[in-house]
């Protein structure tokens, strides 16, 4: 009995050591909730917010991060709406595309009409990529959020943004992309709505959701005062957080109404 | 311990040769080179 | 000669039919079979809420099917393990005449019965967890793999009969002709099996990788298809090469307590004897096991990059360093019982002194091993540490440093293993001297290849270049525990013995090693059964058929381990409740005055 008690508590702690390094001694990390239906509201999206959204399908749904970074798994991204020109020109491109544009939505649907040389699938001599159509599968991003995500691309390389603002999630038509919409826009009827509409959480973190471009909000309310608040949605270049270059958009002011800001400065200074 | 060094040797240099062999048609089996080439 | 020809042609003829299973693979009975003209269409994958899950209150579904698919899957491992090596002991028993292979090869099959009812048990759990559920999910797999479920209950018949009368029947079919007779039983019941566990598999892995679909999951009607998509086949070489791995580790287990409850001499000799051959068998299976654990996840990768990328480079990475720590315990476990065990022989103190230098070898390549790349940290660390690798430990966080560890792990164990079955031996060839310099040339020359590969393909070439040269890294690995052993095998032709080995003369200690052994093996697989389904995210079946519960979240790396370790006591449980049982038959209590007197 004393050796069959012996073996238990030995084998106990060896099983116990090796929950407990699973618990406290690798970093917790929440992994990302199943994606939900993104509500987009077309109709009154600017193209800066489109752009915006683009960016975030980027970050998040569209998992493009996870090849196309640092670590060389897939070609980096910045620059690829101005090299789109010349790639149209290169001997090995066989594509349909005749703009940049084109060859940018080619890229995600038909990956392998053109494959980056060197990142092709090992022994098709770059004529095979092994990234899979966005728009099926297990991404599946719809027409809308597939010339968001090109819109988005235009505007990293510093390029024109010539995409149009399709008016349904699966449809195109062509509309003025820089007009801002003939009816005014009605006001967000909350905090959360504002922040969906102006996709905030495609660089700040709020309850713990969101991108990492911009400070964490999520307890921002305990270190800044209403006044800060306010300013930093205003006139974000007046004073930027320690760690963080200047990038936020500094046209808020012209683009949200003032109950909008006031409703905004509210609810951020309530996340304590 | 000398007569250990000479079959050492020789069997070393083999036996280093056969794995290189085996590196180089492995590698070209996947078209690609021993050697790298960007 | 006569015998083994006519074994196979038996085998044969028992195994045609099973394989050749109407309505999965020919397209010839199917025509002259239908009476319709056109067979309905497929529906699409059902698009379902929250709403169509049923819920028994105070019940986690998915914790339920989680609990039942991982115990059934461990004791399923087991019962299939057993008899690979019952037969082969029962074979080495055949051909050296010595009866102790068969009494050995009997205990490994009646220890294990019990193992056999609680595998149909928990899989019954299982089968009824999906049905109550996940009860649209369970239709849609059904009206795929109808044809193959028909089937794969039916098998269960041939398993029962060849189980009961191989186990039943051992004493019976002795000698000649009916111990060959007897053999061709456990080679079916092994047959059995496997045909039953590649059928399993080919549902488990459709749901990662489905084949034989749309887009919308609208079968096409090609049951093979479905059957051997993408992960069918890597899954059935690491799951059978596993298998054998872990079923030696856990009668290993079993020999070891078995060993220090022993009070006479013999029996303690007896029990270390068989604790060494478990221990055998499982570190022999455990050497090529990582070779298939990087196929399975280079076809992973093939199949969707995305797939891939999420389980090594995403959120399971860190569950890959603890796979790490893990798999570096088995070795260092294993190895140390190795070492313990050299004092079984009175020629082993020629080799001491070469130990230390296998356990730092053994030890670096471990810490290698678990240390990680990208290290989670706040912006203020990140500032400090310049950015998200440690400036000198992060280069040895990637692949190429991790397979230099691995394969050098995998040496060293070989090495160890030669030491030991050398301990006991004096070589009388003449060239015995050239053999050593070979065989000391053969693993420098090895190693360094290795480590050329490593450091070269591994830092100063392309992605490509990196995952290629992972191939004949391997390979050179393959040849060294080959090359070696047939070595090793010629130069002690004819050798002499030191001394009868000591059976018994090992260290309590070195059992120790064994329950590790059990216990991290276990561990490991359900941490790696939590990966296996993790990486469908979202979906029950990959990319075609989401998954709407309210559980379809991924769940936390210490939550999985947490339901592991639940799920690794509740089966602890159970395996003492086998072995116990396996030896109540033998126990008889004289009951006093109970029984009536009966007439003389």
């Amino acid at each position: 009995m004393k050796i069959f008690l012996k073996v238990i508590v030995f084998s106990l702690i060896t099983i116990g050591f090796f929950a407990g390094f699973s618990n406290f001694g690798v970093p917790r990390i929440e992994p990302a909730p199943p994606p939900e239906e993104a509500e987009l509201d077309l109709g009154a999206m600017t193209m800066d917010r489109f752009i915006a959204l683009g960016g975030e399908i980027y970050n998040g749904k569209g998992t493009c991060t996870l090849c196309h970074n640092a670590l060389g798994r897939a070609p980096l991204l910045d620059k690829t709406a101005t090299v789109a020109a010349a790639r149209l020109k290169d001997a090995r491109y066989k594509g349909a595309a005749k703009n940049a544009e084109e060859y940018l939505y080619e890229s995600l649907v038909k990956p392998s009409v053109f494959v980056t040389a060197g990142f092709g699938k090992a022994g098709t001599n770059d004529t095979e990529s092994p990234m899979p159509d966005v728009s099926g599968g297990a991404i599946g991003l719809k027409e809308a959020e597939l010339k968001a995500v090109v819109a988005y691309l235009q505007d990293l390389a510093g390029a024109e943004v010539t995409v149009s603002i399709p008016t349904g999630l699966g449809q195109t038509q062509t509309k003025e992309a820089s007009a801002p919409a003939a009816a005014p826009r009605p006001p967000a009827k909350d905090a959360p709505t504002l922040l969906a509409q102006f996709t905030c959480t495609a660089c700040h973190k709020v309850k713990g959701q969101g991108g990492v471009l911009g400070p964490d909000l999520s307890k921002i309310g305990a270190t800044r005062d209403k006044n800060y608040l306010r300013r930093a949605i205003l006139d974000p270049n007046a004073e930027i957080t320690k760690g963080f270059v200047p990038t936020m958009p500094p046209n808020y002011g012209e683009q949200m109404y003032a109950k909008e800001v006031e409703m905004l400065v509210d609810y951020l200074a309530g996340l304590k | 311990m000398k007569e250990y060094l000479k079959p050492f040797a020789i069997a070393f240099v083999a036996f280093g040769l056969l794995f290189l062999a085996l590196d180089y048609a492995i590698m070209k089996l996947q078209g690609l080179s021993l050697i790298f080439q960007p | 000669m006569k015998k083994i020809l006519w074994l196979a042609v038996l085998a044969a003829a028992l195994l045609g039919p099973c394989l050749d299973l109407p309505g999965i693979e020919s397209p010839l009975a199917v025509a002259a079979d239908s009476s319709t003209a056109a067979a309905p269409a497929h529906p699409p994958a059902p698009k379902l809420t929250a709403a169509d899950y049923p819920r028994i209150a105070g019940v986690n579904s998915r914790v339920f099917v989680w609990l039942a698919a991982q115990l059934h899957l461990w004791f399923a491992a087991f019962v299939l393990a057993v008899p690979i090596f019952v037969f082969i002991i029962e074979a080495i028993g055949m051909a050296t005449r010595d009866k102790r292979y068969d009494e050995l090869a009997y205990e490994f099959i009646k220890v294990s019965l019990t193992a056999y009812s609680f595998t149909a048990i928990l899989g019954g759990l299982l089968a009824f967890g999906l049905l109550i559920f996940y009860p649209h999910l369970f239709q849609y797999l059904a009206s795929i793999f109808k044809e193959s479920m028909f089937y794969y209950a039916l098998l269960f018949f041939a398993e029962s009969a060849c189980l009961y009368i191989y186990y039943y029947g051992w004493h019976w079919l002795q000698g000649g002709f009916k111990k060959w007779t007897h053999l061709t039983l456990g080679l079916l019941l092994n047959a059995v099996g496997t045909v039953l566990m590649f059928l399993a598999n080919a549902w488990t892995t459709f749901m990662m990788s489905p084949a034989g679909v749309d887009a919308q999951g609208v079968f096409s009607g090609d049951a093979w298809a479905a059957i051997h998509n993408f992960l069918w086949n890597p899954i059935n070489l690491h799951r059978t090469i596993a298998n054998v791995a872990y079923g030696g580790s856990v009668v290993g287990a079993y020999a070891a307590f078995k060993f220090l409850s022993a009070t006479a001499k013999e029996q303690r000799a007896h029990y270390d004897w068989m604790g060494y051959t478990a221990n055998f068998i499982a570190i022999a299976a455990l050497l090529p096991l990582p070779f298939a654990g990087y196929y399975l996840t280079a076809e992973i990768y093939a199949y969707s990059q995305q797939m891939g990328i999420t389980s090594m480079g995403g959120i399971f990475a860190w569950l890959f360093i603890i796979q790490a720590v893990l798999i570096g315990a088995l070795f260092l476990s294993a190895n140390y019982y190795l070492w313990c065990g050299m004092g079984r022989s009175d020629g082993a103190a020629r080799y001491n002194r070469y130990i230390k230098y296998l356990a730092i070898v053994i030890v670096g390549a471990f810490l290698v091993w678990f240390t990680p790349h990208t290290l989670i940290l706040t912006n203020a660390e990140l500032k400090a540490l310049g950015g998200p690798y440690h400036k000198y430990l992060g280069p040895l966080g990637i692949m190429p440093a991790k397979n230099g560890a691995v394969n050098l792990m995998i040496i060293m164990t070989t090495l160890s293993f030669l030491l030991y079955r050398r301990a006991n031996k004096i070589a009388t060839v003449a060239w015995a001297n050239t053999g050593n310099a070979i065989q000391v040339a053969l693993f420098t020359a090895g190693i360094a290849n290795i480590l050329f590969i490593s450091i070269y393909h591994g830092y100063f070439t392309n992605t490509v270049y990196k995952v290629a040269s992972s191939i004949p890294q391997v390979l050179t690995t393959l040849i060294i525990i080959v090359a070696s052993t047939v070595i090793d095998f010629l130069m002690y032709r004819g050798a002499k013995q030191v001394a009868p080995l000591h059976w018994g003369r090992v260290p309590d200690r070195a059992q120790y090693a064994l329950f590790l052994l059990a216990v991290a093996f276990t561990w490991l697989m359900g941490l790696m059964g939590y990966i296996r389904s993790g990486l469908r995210q979202h979906w029950h079946v990959y990319g075609v058929f989401r998954d709407a519960s309210a559980d379809a979240f991924t769940p936390t790396l210490g939550y999985a381990a947490n339901v592991v370790t639940g799920a690794t006591i509740v089966f602890m449980a159970l395996v003492i409740f086998v072995f116990w049982l396996s030896q109540v038959s033998g126990r008889k209590t004289p009951p006093s005055g109970y029984w009536k007197e009966q007439p003389a």
